[in-house]
């Protein structure tokens, strides 16, 4: 029996996990909620992490049905991820173990999603759509690596949405995203958007500065509702996640499409992600928020498998990385 | 022979001088069949309809794709790239039907079998040095001439009489292709080739940097007196908004 309790902190969700031979004991989380037309900064939201982290881990515990001498080890989020955040989350996990004496592991955010995603969905070698408000990536494991196939080479997807949430001042509550998928269930006029795919890799930067210049005069004169333009958005840039995910498929020869991240739990994501797999005679694996979103369990998973293989961070290691690719680490657990 | 119910190749207005045409590949973006035209083989492909997305996005892609492609590998013909010769077009119905390249394989599976054999170090590096410097050539002389391929991957280069020394280099799938121009050329082609970087590392992992760097040199030699602001360009896309490596 191998029990984790993982931290993650990396953006504006604080979640303290425990998981136990696959199983999520507990999975308490917070989020940073900002002011309509509002992102967040780095400083407000590591100050947020601080006043919630402390009763989340106790939470945690409670709700586990376990004291702190079950845990074998402790996971945190060591990046990518937003600076005094990531370090606000290792500073407590540091303490923590030294406190507990307890082994630490410093995780990859990126592959916490892929191996959460796996434990939830059984899924047994998918290519990986990993679409959140940081990170645009497809993914493919190949020797002892998750290999980058496809990504978006200016801004993530779930940045693109946020950002134009912020113009249409929707409020960011439970998120931007969130907000904008249940206006373009109200849209039906569709405005052609710049679409842009590169190979498997896709630009969203083009796209965001035309939408948010044009938009609002759209609206303005009337031509097209607000909930319209949010259906636009949706149906173009998702469109090109399919595209470049089916582009990957293709490429690997894969059956599997797995969706991890704050965007994959977007249901309109999902359903046209399906129907690219029923052409293809591929099958689609998606969780939803509790798992999508960042939360501590998925840090507590990839801890649980690396500590299964030995990978403990030496104590000199257990630093943060504002950058940290997920093709980065060696993958020991999987053949 | 491949059922052709769901097809607009059925319909093709021309489909009596296409013969015994069968699926071969089921593609991300299209099927490609292959066939005889005019007594000569070829390859066929369809833009089929992609039910996940909108309609009118649907549509719009296509036509574009099918315009470009057209047109563009007959410019990159005109330029003496070699590229697959148009037959003949159905842009309404996404249908192309091209030249069909015999006697060739992928440069991707060229390059994955020569691993394979376990050549001696230098040796391999001199054949993928040769091998790479040719493709280097090929994408510079598409981007002299203003054209930006869109999905430079090793899947799209074949490597014709590939048992023998002196093989032949074609370059295919025009599909995501468009042309530059004077104000966007450096950004347009430094993408591409970063899109070419990329597709190496994670296909040809451990030959990526060989492969990349001897594509460069002979890109260097074919893309014209802007190489400079090219290769910087390229530096800045690689930075642009990606999670780089760094020491934590």
């Amino acid at each position: 029996m191998v029990t984790i309790i993982g931290f993650e902190g990396s953006a504006n969700k604080i979640g303290v996990g425990i998981i136990r031979d696959g199983q999520v004991l507990a999975n308490p989380r917070h989020t940073y909620v900002t002011p309509p037309g509002q992102g967040f900064m780095p400083s407000e939201t590591a100050k947020h992490h601080k006043e919630h982290i402390l009763s989340l881990t106790k939470q945690a515990l409670e709700e586990a049905k376990i004291t702190w001498q079950e845990i074998d080890a402790i996971a945190y989020t060591k990046g990518p991820g937003m600076g005094a955040p990531l370090l606000t989350v290792a500073i407590v996990a540091r303490t923590l173990a030294q406190l507990w004496q307890k082994p630490i592991i410093g995780v990859n955010h990126c592959i916490g999603h892929i191996e959460m995603g796996r434990l939830i969905t059984s899924a047994e070698n998918p290519t990986v759509l990993y679409v959140s408000g940081g990170n645009t990536q497809v993914i493919s494991y190949e020797n002892k690596r998750y290999r980058i196939f496809g990504e978006t080479i200016d801004i993530a997807v779930g940045n693109c949405l946020d950002r134009f949430a912020r113009v249409l001042k929707l409020s960011n509550d439970p998120s931007p995203g969130f907000n904008i998928e249940q206006m373009a269930k109200n849209g039906s006029k569709y405005l052609e958007l710049p679409y842009c795919v590169k190979g498997m890799d896709v630009s969203f930067s083009g796209l965001l500065s035309f939408i948010e210049q044009r938009g609002p005069k759209l609206v303005e004169q009337k031509k097209y509702t607000p909930e319209d333009l949010c259906y636009s958005l949706q149906e173009t840039v998702f469109a090109m996640l399919v595209e470049i995910t089916e582009r990957a498929m293709s490429h690997c020869n894969s059956r599997e499409v797995l969706i991890v991240g704050g965007v994959g739990c977007n249901l309109r994501l999902q359903e046209m992600m399906r129907k690219m797999c029923e052409e293809r005679n591929a099958i689609l694996f998606a969780t939803d928020d509790r798992f999508c979103i960042d939360n501590g369990a998925m840090i507590a998973q990839a801890g649980y498998e690396m500590f299964k293989v030995g990978m403990v961070t030496p104590w000199e290691k257990t630093t943060i990385t504002q950058r940290f690719r997920t093709d980065q680490v060696e993958i020991n657990w999987r053949k | 022979m491949e059922s052709v119910d769901n097809s607009n190749l059925a319909n093709l207005s021309n489909l009596e001088i296409l013969k015994n045409f069968e699926l071969i590949k089921q593609g991300a973006e299209a099927k490609i069949y292959k066939g005889v035209y005019q007594n000569k083989e070829c390859i066929i492909k369809e833009r089929f309809k992609k039910t996940y997305r909108h309609p009118d996005l649907d549509k719009a892609i296509t036509n574009r794709r099918t315009k470009m492609e057209v047109n563009l590998l007959q410019k990159a013909s005109s330029f003496g790239i070699n590229c697959p010769k148009m037959y003949f077009s159905e842009k309404e119905n996404g249908i192309i039907v091209i030249e069909f390249i015999e006697n060739s394989v992928t440069c991707r599976e060229f390059i994955l079998n020569m691993v394979k054999k376990n050549l001696p170090e230098e040796e391999l590096g001199k054949k993928l040095k040769n091998l790479s410097v040719q493709i280097g050539k090929i994408v510079g002389k598409l981007h002299y001439n203003l054209i930006v391929h869109g999905d430079l991957t090793t899947s799209n280069f074949l490597i014709q009489n590939h048992e023998e020394e002196d093989y032949k280099i074609v370059v295919i799938d025009f599909g995501l292709s468009s042309k530059t121009n004077q104000t966007s050329q450096n950004e347009d082609k430094a993408v591409d080739l970063y899109v070419l970087e990329r597709a190496l590392l994670s296909t040809h992992s451990q030959q990526a940097e060989l492969i990349f760097k001897n594509i460069l040199a002979g890109y260097e030699t074919e893309c014209g007196s802007n190489k400079k602001q090219i290769l910087d360009r390229l530096e800045v896309v690689r930075q642009r908004g990606r999670k780089r490596s760094m020491v934590g």
